[in-house]
């Protein structure tokens, strides 16, 4: 049985891509088939985050207008053989596809793989309505910021519109040292604000930076937020993996970063 | 507890109030001082038939399909 999950927020930077990307390549390890599909036409970034980007030959587009297979078009990537890239049009803009289209691409990847996952633009408008058309289930990305929560909170009413009734929260750029002293609002805060289920927690890591700087996501990398992605697949995948403390993490990392230092 | 002294100085509470009314009347169309105006119309109702903590009168509104929650704690006889 294959799922088709959308990860999408409404407000742009706050780390979807980076999300996709890492989501992917963890469910890729826990040996899953996975296809992570880019829906922004025009904008296209997933690949320069997997470090796909020398390869792309044909994109989502040419597969929609039937310039080439939808296999011609998916890119395999090397480092994880079950994890496959399909790259959005760079040249095209949002109108070149319609939602009708998606479903019809997302139906045919169902017969591949196990999890497709399709990475939302920001907004709105039309690249949004075509991310979602094909979707079971959303993961919806925020950060403790009042205009990505805003945002969110739009997102998941719309989706709750489109009857996509699956919808999971992931809470990105924590920093733990804010949350203590009162001047970020805790994951708490955002879950009771935005009336969700959790899926996972991302602290703010440099790590991230590196590694979309290298362009390979942060798997084997044992960073906090290597962690975090892997604790969000396997919820993904169903297993029950507890939520770790914000605070007490911390000071375990803390911790051991002074064992260091001595 | 916890809730209680991390307190509304430091700017995580107003940004954890400001979303909850701003969400609130967003979901609904209504603009946050029409919310007020709701709750403390609310609260005066409900005075005139019970004792309730009044601060911590809360309103909630889900989405799809929209629904008002009120939640509003009654004193018990012997803490009046």
């Amino acid at each position: 049985m294959s799922e088709a999950i959308v990860i999408t927020s409404g407000k742009g930077g706050v780390g979807k891509t980076t999300t996709v990307a890492n989501i992917g390549t963890g469910l890729a390890m826990l040996g899953r088939k996975v296809v992570v599909v880019d829906t922004d036409i025009g904008l296209r970034n997933l690949d320069v985050v997997l470090g796909l980007e020398n390869r792309i030959v044909y994109n989502l587009v040419d597969v929609i207008g039937g310039n080439c297979r939808l296999r011609q078009a998916l890119i395999k990537d090397k480092r994880h053989p079950n994890l496959f890239l399909l790259p959005s049009a760079q040249t095209k803009d949002k109108s070149a596809v319609s939602p009708e289209q998606m479903i019809k691409l997302t139906d045919d990847l169902r017969e591949e793989f196990d999890y497709i996952l399709l990475d939302c633009p920001a907004g709105i408008e039309q690249g949004f309505k075509n991310a979602i058309a094909g979707a079971d289930r959303a993961l919806v990305v925020t950060t403790p910021e009042v205009s990505a929560i805003r945002d969110a909170d739009r997102i998941i009413g719309l989706l709750e519109a489109n009857d996509i009734r699956d919808i999971q929260l992931i809470i990105n750029r924590l920093r733990p040292d804010m949350i203590a002293r009162g001047d970020m609002m805790s994951v708490e805060d955002v879950t009771e604000i935005l009336a969700v289920d959790l899926i996972g927690t991302i602290l703010d890591d440099e790590q991230i930076v590196i590694a979309t700087n290298q362009g390979e996501p942060l798997s084997g990398k044992s960073s906090q937020a290597e962690e975090e992605y892997r604790n969000i697949c396997q919820r993904i995948i169903g297993e029950n993996v507890p939520f770790m403390n914000i605070a007490e993490r911390k000071s375990f990392f803390r911790k051991i970063g002074n064992m260091f230092r001595k | 507890m916890k809730a209680f002294f991390r307190d509304k100085k430091r700017s995580a509470g107003y940004a954890r109030d400001r979303m909850k009314l701003l969400l609130l009347s967003e979901r609904i169309d209504c603009s946050p001082q029409m919310m007020q105006m709701l709750k403390s119309d609310l609260i005066h109702t409900v005075k005139k038939y019970l004792t309730i903590e009044e601060e911590q009168v809360k309103l909630k509104i889900t989405q799809e399909p929209a629904v008002l929650y009120v939640y509003v704690p009654v004193l018990d006889k012997k803490d009046r």
